[in-house]
Parts: structure tokens; C-alpha cells; sequence
């Protein structure tokens, strides 16, 4: 008798397992095809079979010699593949920066940008593009530097202060939503000071788009992202223990203060060199991995690696869709992020049976 | 026992003394900063001068001379709608983010949670970049104001028309606000993407808001909303004082939280519509303006309304007078949250035991 209700729930135990494993397995197969097609789409088409052809063999290192070919490899390797790897890291560190904080902050409307990361960011870039003055660089770079820079202030701040407010993660969101409203007024008045076309320049960079990006932006954030995934992927089941009491937490032996501001500084660093290189893409670091909570529950282990891969898939997805609706201008991503996930978003919550937090 | 009665019932007198105390002094801080206010502003009228005009008014005199005549009309017509709409206006949101804090249970809650401003900001980019308006053959300020009412009602329709299919948690209830708030923002910046320079200047202006446009016409009905406000929440501050003790504990007490919560949404957001139409989406108060109050006087939501609206009336008032202080017609705004912010860091700061969320 126990012996067989200890089959069943071992059963049951893989089955659960399986089908979040499956989850996985199939959205990154989906995430590898999804990026060559993103290869062969824009001006000059291409059909997938040729993209395929051209990636391995620049890979291989066997250049073309027609100038036809070379020509499309030139654009396929230059601007193509650089944006679609940088749509899948941004996918990632946002929407796992977006899982852990709403674990960590026990909070549903947190999102990476809580920490104040992409205020610091914007007044950055604000201060580069309006009053000219950066710290480092020239051009485009002076914004990307200026931006980063930037955004590790209110990471600092939170450093700083967490030891004194030790009693409760409200307190920490709080003093991260203070900061991000100090600097988005500083925003505010440099930007109302400015004149139409200034504005409209910081506006476009605000609303991030994933158009002009090159080899140059994806070494830093690739490595952020990547070592943001090691630090906070074997954290998942501590990450499990503090959706508790912190002091059940406490007594369960995670030290719960000194994860929350490591998991802060992890992530605020990721989706700190994603803000600065695209600016601010909202809706996926919210939402996406609200998504993932619906379909497959709020378990960390399986939430943190589902969101990136889900969130990879949707954020290249949607700059895939961007790319193929022409309407004369090109339409940000974002705009496609919150148009197509947020109707299935409001359709997940109403028909959603079990309650998620 | 009747010793220890007494001795708390001594206890709750003196804490009410104080109480009350505290609230007569910043009420007469609120009312002094309203004089004052008076005087300031790019005309040079001094003190004595706007104080001069109200005692002309109330004894019937008629101002005389030219320079008499345009000093009462910058005192009567200009900065008194102004000063007393930014007491509605800061009274509405402080009010409306305390208790949609408490409804939700979450410190990140304010006002525009449930997506009232990006719906707003809709109504308003449409009848700015495309001269859509949904009463036709109104003036341009008047189309502006009627579409941000309207537009700003929806979010909460959608709520109340899916509490009718099924009992809705109030952190559903904020994702689904958070649902509409990308669906709404993702159309708006379409349209911004592709508007002008200028009306993009003048989407921006409006979104973050200004009291400089509130003259008597507007503030009768903004008045009215406040003092419905003001009375509505007090009487259903007692039952919110319920609510935050979970709805288990609140159905058994007798009072109905589904019905209680769907209560405040509607009320909350014909406030902020209001307040949105005639000074748009103005950020910060609503959110910071009850956590500051929060730390002086606890989740007592008879306490903490009343004083909320004091605190958030100040706040908008005192960056309302250095606005005018100030060249250059900024946003009072930017102001408020360039001041509260560090004030509101502050507190935070001094506060070791947080006992409120």
C-alpha cells in the first residue's frame, strides 16, 4: 500500500517534471529556428535554406567569392546576426532579471527596472544626448557609457542602504522606487528644457528599438547575462525557500537579506547593459515571466530558465514581426512586445484557475 | 481592570490630542502656504499687495487704477484656482494611493496601477497627433480633457465587467491594470512614433502634468470630486482598516471584500480621472505621498487618509510655488518629485522598524 502511494507520487513527481522540461526543450529549439529566420528577413530576402548556408559557412570560415554572395554575407553576418543574438540576450536578461525580482520582492508588479536601473539609464542617456556632456567616449558610445554609468547608481544606492533596512523587502522596493523618481524628474526637466527635435531623439531612444546594433554591442552584455545566469540559477531554490516568511527562511538557513541585495546587484547589472545598448524595452521583464507563472507555476527552479527561453523566443519574435510589417517607418519593438502579449497576457489572468501568489 | 482601562483610555486620549494636534498644525501650514502663494508669481506682486486684494474683495472695494486691476486678476483669476486646485488635485491622488495600497496590498500600488494614465495618455495622443476625439465638435482643450476622462474610465469598466464572470484577487485585479496599461502604452507610442516633433512636445508636457492650467471653471468640478473623495473614503475607512486583515478575516467580520474592493476601484478611478483631465497624468504624489504619511502614522486608514490628503495637498502645493519661483514654467511635477523623492529616501532611512507593509 505505501509502497505503491510512493509510486504514485514519484509518477506524478516525473510527470510534473516532464512536461516542464518539454516546456524548455521545445522553446529553445523554437528560439534556434526563430533566429534563423530572423536571419532572412529585411530588404534583401533571402529564403532560410540560403541564411542557413551562409552562417555555417562563414562559420567554417569558407568566404564567398561571387560578389553576390558576398555581398548578402556581408549583411546577413554584419547586421542580421548581431541584432538576433542581441534580441535573444536582451530576451533573457530581462525576463529572468523580471522572474527573480518578483520572487525576491515577493512583489507581482516588481520588474528588472524596480531597482531604478533604467531611470539611471535614461537620464544617462538624457544628459549625453541633451546637454552633450558625457564622461567617456564620443557619439553613440557617450550615450551607451554615459547610460551605464548611470544606472549603477541606484544599484549602489541599494547596496549602500540594505543595511538598514534589513526588516523588509518594501522598504528596499521603496528606496529603489525613490531613486528611479529622483532621476526620472531629473529626466523630465532636462527633457522639457530641450527643444522638439532634442525631445524627440530621447524620446525614440527611450522607447528602445533593436534596429543599428552591431558586433561591438553583444561581448559586454552577452558576458553580464551569462554570468547573471550562473550566479542566479543554482540561487532557485533558495530563491523557493524565501516565497516564505523570511523568518521560516531565516530558520530554513537562507540568509535572506544578504540573497535579496545579491540577486538586486546580479540582476541590476544585466538589464543595466541591456537598457544602455537598446534602451528601455518594457512589457517582457514584467510580463513574460507573470506568463510563464500561469502556465507552469511559480517554482524557480523551472520559472527562471522557462522565462529565458520564453522570453528569448518572444522578444525575437516580436523584433521579427517589427521587421516584416513595413508601414513606411519602423515600428519599435516594444510597441510589438505589449501589442501582441498583452491581449494573450489579459486572456492568461481571466482564464487562469489556480492562484499564482 | 477599571485601573488599566483608565489608563489606556488615558493612553488613546493623549494620542488623540496629539493626533489632532498635528493635523490643526499642518492644516494651518497648509492654509499659510496657500496665502503665500498667492503673491508668487512672474507678475512681482508682493505680499502685502495679494493680501490687500482679498481684503478688497471681501469689503467690496473695486480696484481702481490699471496696476490695481491687473493685480487682482493675477491674484483672484490666476493663482487662487491654481493654489486650490492643487489642494483638489494633491488631496484626490494621496487618497486614491492609500487606499488603492491598501485594497491591493501593496506598497507599489498608486493611483494609475489599474492603468488609468496610460489609458488617459491614449485619449489624449489620439486627439493631440491625429485630432480624434470622442465627442465631436469640441475645442482643442476641451477635446484634449473630455478623451483623457473618458479613456480614463475604461480600465475601470474592464475590471468591474470581469468581477461579474468570476471573483477576481486583488492581485488579478492589478494584472489585469497592468494588461490594459501595455495594450493602451503600446498604441500610444505607435502613434507618438510616427507624430510630429511638436505635438510629440506636447504629449510629453501633458503626461507629466501641471497645475498652471486650472482656473475656476475647472475647479468646480474638481472640488466636488474631491470633497466626494474625502467623504466616501472616510466612511469606508473603517472597513478598509477590515480588509487588510485578509479577506478570510474581513468575510467573517461581516463585510464583503470582493464588493468592498470593486467599491474603491470605481471611486478611485472617477477621482483621478477628473484629475487627470484638467492637470494630466501628474506622477508621484499618489504613490509617495501615503508612504510618508504611512511612517508617522501607521495603516490606521482613518488616520492615514485624512492625512494622506494633507500630505499629498502640501506636496503639490510646495512644488507648485517653486515652479513659480522658477523661471522657465516647469511642470509642478518634476518639482514634487525632484524635492519628495529625497525627502521621501529620508524617511525611509530614519524608519529602522517596518512594521507597515
Amino acid at each position: 500500500m505505501g509502497e505503491k502511494m510512493e509510486r504514485n507520487i514519484k509518477e506524478e513527481y516525473s510527470k510534473y517534471t516532464y512536461r516542464k522540461f518539454l516546456f524548455i526543450v521545445i522553446f529553445s529549439l523554437l528560439v534556434v529556428l526563430l533566429f534563423f529566420v530572423s536571419l532572412s528577413i529585411g530588404t534583401l530576402k533571402l529564403s532560410l535554406q540560403e541564411v542557413y548556408q551562409l552562417f555555417f559557412d562563414h562559420i567554417m570560415g569558407t568566404l564567398p567569392d561571387d560578389p553576390d554572395t558576398k555581398y548578402s554575407d556581408n549583411i546577413v553576418w554584419n547586421f542580421r546576426v548581431p541584432r538576433a543574438l542581441f534580441a535573444i540576450v536582451a530576451g533573457v536578461a530581462l525576463s529572468v532579471g523580471g522572474a527573480v525580482m518578483q520572487s525576491v520582492m515577493k512583489n507581482p508588479l516588481a520588474d528588472p527596472y524596480t531597482t531604478g536601473v533604467s531611470s539611471g539609464a535614461m537620464l544617462g542617456a538624457a544628459v549625453a544626448m541633451i546637454l552633450g556632456f558625457s564622461v567617456a567616449g564620443t557619439g553613440s558610445f557617450a550615450v551607451v557609457f554615459n547610460a551605464l554609468l548611470f544606472s549603477m547608481i541606484p544599484i549602489g544606492v541599494i547596496v549602500l542602504m540594505a543595511p538598514f533596512f534589513r526588516r523588509s523587502p518594501a522598504t528596499l522596493i521603496l528606496s529603489g522606487v525613490a531613486v528611479s523618481f529622483l532621476f526620472n524628474s531629473l529626466t523630465s526637466l532636462l527633457m522639457v528644457s530641450t527643444d522638439s527635435a532634442t525631445l524627440a531623439v530621447v524620446y525614440h531612444w527611450m522607447v528602445g528599438t533593436l534596429s543599428e546594433l552591431n558586433w561591438d554591442v553583444l561581448p559586454l552584455s552577452t558576458a553580464m547575462t551569462l554570468i547573471g545566469l550562473v550566479i542566479l540559477l543554482p540561487l532557485a531554490s533558495k530563491l523557493n525557500i524565501m516565497a516564505l516568511d523570511d523568518k521560516d527562511a531565516k530558520s530554513l538557513g537562507v540568509d535572506v537579506e544578504r540573497l535579496r541585495v545579491l540577486c538586486l546587484v546580479v540582476l541590476g547589472g544585466m538589464t543595466a547593459v541591456v537598457v544602455s545598448y537598446v534602451g528601455i524595452i518594457g512589457f517582457v521583464g514584467l510580463v513574460i515571466p507573470h506568463i510563464i507563472r500561469i502556465l507552469m507555476g511559480s517554482d524557480n527552479k523551472y520559472l527562471i530558465p522557462a522565462s529565458a527561453v520564453f522570453g528569448a523566443f518572444f522578444l525575437l519574435g516580436c523584433d521579427i514581426i517589427s521587421r516584416a510589417i513595413d508601414i513606411g517607418a519602423t515600428i519599435p519593438v516594444g510597441v510589438i512586445t505589449s501589442a501582441i502579449g498583452a491581449p494573450i497576457f489579459l486572456y492568461l489572468i481571466i482564464r487562469q484557475k489556480r492562484s499564482i501568489w | 481592570m477599571a485601573k488599566y482601562r483608565s489608563a489606556h483610555r488615558e493612553e488613546y486620549l493623549s494620542k488623540r490630542k496629539m493626533q489632532i494636534c498635528v493635523v490643526t498644525i499642518l492644516l494651518a501650514i497648509l492654509a499659510a502656504l496657500i496665502v503665500y502663494s498667492l503673491s508668487v508669481n512672474s507678475f512681482k506682486v508682493t505680499f502685502e499687495e495679494s493680501i490687500q486684494v482679498i481684503i478688497n474683495r471681501i469689503n467690496g472695494v473695486e480696484p481702481q487704477t490699471y496696476i490695481d486691476k491687473m493685480i487682482d486678476y493675477v491674484v483672484m483669476e490666476v493663482d487662487m484656482p491654481r493654489a486650490f486646485g492643487a489642494l483638489a488635485i494633491g488631496t484626490i491622488l494621496a487618497i486614491s494611493g492609500a487606499v488603492m495600497q491598501t485594497v491591493t496590498h501593496n506598497p507599489l500600488a498608486e493611483p494609475y496601477t489599474i492603468g488609468i494614465s496610460s489609458a488617459a495618455l491614449f485619449g489624449v495622443t489620439i486627439s493631440i497627433a491625429l485630432g480624434m476625439s470622442v465627442i465631436p465638435g469640441l475645442g482643442k482643450d476641451a477635446a484634449i480633457a473630455t478623451n483623457a476622462f473618458i479613456f480614463a474610465l475604461i480600465p475601470a469598466l474592464v475590471i468591474v465587467l470581469a468581477t461579474t464572470f468570476r471573483k477576481l484577487t486583488p492581485n488579478m485585479m492589478v494584472l489585469i491594470g497592468i494588461g490594459m496599461m501595455y495594450v493602451f502604452s503600446a498604441f500610444t507610442t505607435l502613434i507618438k512614433f510616427n507624430a510630429t516633433e511638436e505635438s510629440l512636445q506636447e504629449i510629453y508636457i501633458w503626461s507629466i502634468g501641471t497645475v498652471g492650467k486650472i482656473g475656476w471653471d475647472e475647479l468646480v468640478p474638481l472640488s466636488i470630486t474631491a470633497v466626494l473623495v474625502i467623504i466616501g473614503f472616510y466612511i469606508l475607512s473603517g472597513r478598509l482598516n477590515i480588509l487588510m486583515s485578509g479577506d478570510k478575516v474581513c468575510q467573517s467580520l461581516g463585510v464583503n471584500p470582493f464588493k468592498l474592493r470593486i467599491i474603491s476601484f470605481v471611486l478611485v478611478s472617477l477621482g483621478v480621472a477628473v484629475c487627470v483631465c484638467y492637470s494630466g497624468t501628474i506622477g508621484f504624489v499618489g504613490l509617495v505621498a501615503p508612504h510618508i504619511t504611512r511612517l508617522f502614522t501607521g495603516n490606521n486608514n482613518k488616520l492615514l487618509i485624512p492625512l494622506s490628503a494633507i500630505s499629498g495637498a502640501l506636496l503639490i502645493l510646495i512644488g507648485d510655488i517653486i515652479v513659480r519661483m522658477l523661471p522657465g514654467g516647469l511642470p509642478a511635477g518634476v518639482i514634487t518629485a525632484l524635492i519628495g523623492s529625497p525627502l521621501f529616501l529620508y524617511f525611509l532611512f530614519r524608519q529602522r522598524a517596518n512594521k507597515n507593509f
